[in-house]
């Protein structure tokens, strides 16, 4: 059911430490177009971790990595980010005393014929990229500090996707947001999914992740504990993983397999 | 849970298209010509030192002042440049002075004075080169950095001379047409300093390098994450700041036709404070070359009217001193401002 078509990215049997520190042991996790994988975990498990290695921000201690079906072992962010892998982080990487368009082309800026700043071309086009998300703004010469935390995010996501992202990777997209602005960043899932983007939700509320995810990896203590489609686990079940011993590992797999004694096997 | 898509309300249920009011519309204002501030408190005080005191509002005056704001002011680009990209240089003072013995003492030693000219450029933009790659490289704060380099530079210059004043005696044509009188009425260097700040405000304003100043300085680390190659723009950033240093010491130079041990001292205070009374936030993002520029008129115009008003020359400073800090806290009190028109419901 998940191997619907190859996937966009297989990480496979990474590992990481940091010193004496294992943040990851031989973990598995296939990307799909169009899909949101929930990556779920408590503070610490690896989540980032692993997401900053399908990233290039760091190489695995063991493991490979495979995009488009080929291996790749990127040298850093920028890499991965030219072929479209990109990680929206909490903090956003969006510079808060600089303008909405500023912002939006930071770093790919525009130029006219002069060689200076197409302002025009950046006022239209981030506004424009920006309401594709739902988010209607009228001032592309706003301050990014004066936008509110859905917004930002908005802005960040409509940014990565207008550069032509395939695998974004979420990090807390959810955090410290009301209510409502949870609700709109959780739209926004909705329109990757559409776009046929590969979405990583990395979150460690359950029901966020439940609501618009189509698949689920939890991590604990840096140990893949779950591996499963949205079908096969309930919100219980994900919270049990993430909070549980790391031992037991669930797939979709042994899920089917272990029905009825109700206990995964490893 | 889902939020019309046609609905022009942003998510957390305000309609942001309606709000065109008056406090926005002046807010837009500010933000999109930022030196309005100065300008007009710089027109307020040249009137009343003009209407205050007789012999301020000559010509003679007026062109003296610029004279005096274009030395200060050429460092005050630099420095505000900088600044923006979120560092800081104290050794432009050092570096001022170390620029006059360099341009003297190579057209003395026979190189045409045009070329003495521009390798004395050279050579300070070399130094800020070298703070910048010592900053960036050895993450050393700058003001550590510039510290150092500032006494090093003065020091040298008084191991070079003995401590003896230095005289230029080559060919003179050349001084002329960088710190003469063409246009009757004030010095060349007032033009090269309004030059320099277009190109660098136009640079800072309108181009893909001023786009990344301003992101290094808000923000480095997210700059750094949209790819902007941080460390370099502030290397660059840093020998630009030297480079004018150099230009405005050698500009001396030429005026005065001698180096001496203390020339430039505490100028890189004035400087910093001409660029920070022209708007430029201390911790870096935002800033402007006008303002720069209106800056350094300001504290000129400050320095000559106390002195036309009869004051002592000694209040200068302590007059100086206050005024940089309501500048600072205006700065911030613009960013406050704004902050409170736009704060939302959202929780």
């Amino acid at each position: 059911m998940t191997d619907t078509g190859t996937p966009i990215v297989r990480m496979t049997d990474i590992h990481k430490s940091f010193g004496h520190v294992q943040a990851l042991r031989g973990v598995d996790l296939d990307l799909h177009a169009g899909r949101v994988l929930g990556l779920i975990g408590d503070n610490g498990a690896g989540k980032t971790t692993l997401v900053k290695i399908m990233a290039g921000v760091f190489p695995p201690s063991r493991g490979t990595v495979h995009y488009k079906g080929e291996q790749v072992r990127w040298k850093n962010p920028s890499q991965s980010r030219a072929s479209g892998l990109e990680i929206v982080y909490q903090d956003l990487g969006l510079v808060p005393i600089m303008n909405i368009a500023r912002n939006f082309f930071l770093g790919k800026e525009p130029r006219s014929r002069w060689g200076f700043l197409d302002f025009d071309h950046m006022a239209t086009e981030s506004l424009r990229a920006i309401a594709e998300m739902g988010i209607f703004l009228d001032d592309a010469e706003e301050l990014v500090e004066n936008l509110s935390g859905g917004e930002r995010k908005a802005l960040a996501i409509s940014r990565s996707l207008y550069f032509g992202v395939q695998v974004l990777m979420l990090d807390e997209p959810t955090a410290a947001l009301s209510v409502k602005e949870t609700h709109a960043v959780l739209d926004l899932m909705e329109t990757l999914k559409e776009r046929g983007i590969a979405t990583v939700f990395i979150t460690h509320n359950i029901h966020h992740a439940y609501a618009v995810s189509d698949h689920f990896v939890a991590l604990n203590a840096g140990v893949k504990v779950l591996d499963a489609d949205k079908a096969d686990v309930t919100p219980e079940m994900l919270t049990e993983a993430v909070i549980g011993e790391p031992l037991a590992q669930v797939t979709s797999h042994s899920l089917a397999a272990s029905v009825g004694n109700g206990n995964p096997e490893n | 849970m889902t939020i019309n898509a046609t609905d022009p309300v942003s998510v957390d249920g305000t309609d942001r298209r309606g709000r065109d009011d008056f406090r926005r519309r002046v807010n837009r204002m500010v933000r999109r010509i930022p030196e309005l501030g100065i300008f007009s408190t710089l027109v307020l005080l040249v009137g009343v030192f003009s209407i205050g005191a007789a012999n301020f509002r000559t010509v003679d005056s007026y062109t003296s002042i610029l004279t005096v704001a274009a030395n200060v002011g050429i460092v005050a680009l630099g420095c505000g440049f900088l600044m923006i990209s979120g560092e800081f240089d104290i050794s432009v003072g050092s570096v001022y002075l170390i620029a006059t013995l360099f341009f003297a003492q190579m057209a003395n030693a026979g190189l045409i004075p045009p070329l003495a000219f521009l390798v004395t450029l050279v050579l300070c933009a070399v130094i800020g080169l070298v703070n910048g790659l010592i900053t960036v490289n050895l993450r050393i704060p700058s003001f550590i950095v510039t510290l150092a380099a500032m006494m090093f530079y003065r020091g040298l210059h008084i191991i070079l001379t003995r401590g003896f004043s230095v005289s230029y005696k080559a060919d003179k044509e050349f001084l002329e047409m960088v710190a003469g009188i063409t246009f009757s009425l004030m010095r060349n260097t007032v033009i090269w300093w309004i030059l320099l700040a277009i190109i660098l405000q136009v640079v800072l304003a309108k181009t893909r390098y001023g786009n990344w100043v301003l992101a290094t300085g808000g923000d480095a680390q997210a700059a750094r994450n949209s790819g902007v190659p941080v460390s370099r723009v502030k290397v660059i950033n840093f020998a630009l700041c030297s480079l004018l240093a150099g230009f405005a010491g050698a500009a001396n130079m030429a005026r005065f036709l001698t180096s001496q041990s203390q020339l430039g001292m505490g100028m890189e205070f004035e400087a910093i404070t001409a660029a920070v009374i022209g708007g430029t936030l201390l911790m870096g993002g935002k800033g402007s070359m006008v303002g720069a520029v209106l800056g350094a008129i300001f504290v000129s115009v400050i320095r000559s009217g106390l002195i036309f008003f009869g004051y002592s020359s000694y209040i200068y400073m302590p007059v100086t001193g206050i005024i940089l800090m309501l500048a600072v806290i205006i700065n911030r009190g613009f960013s406050n401002f704004r902050l409170l028109q736009f704060q939302r419901s959202d929780a």
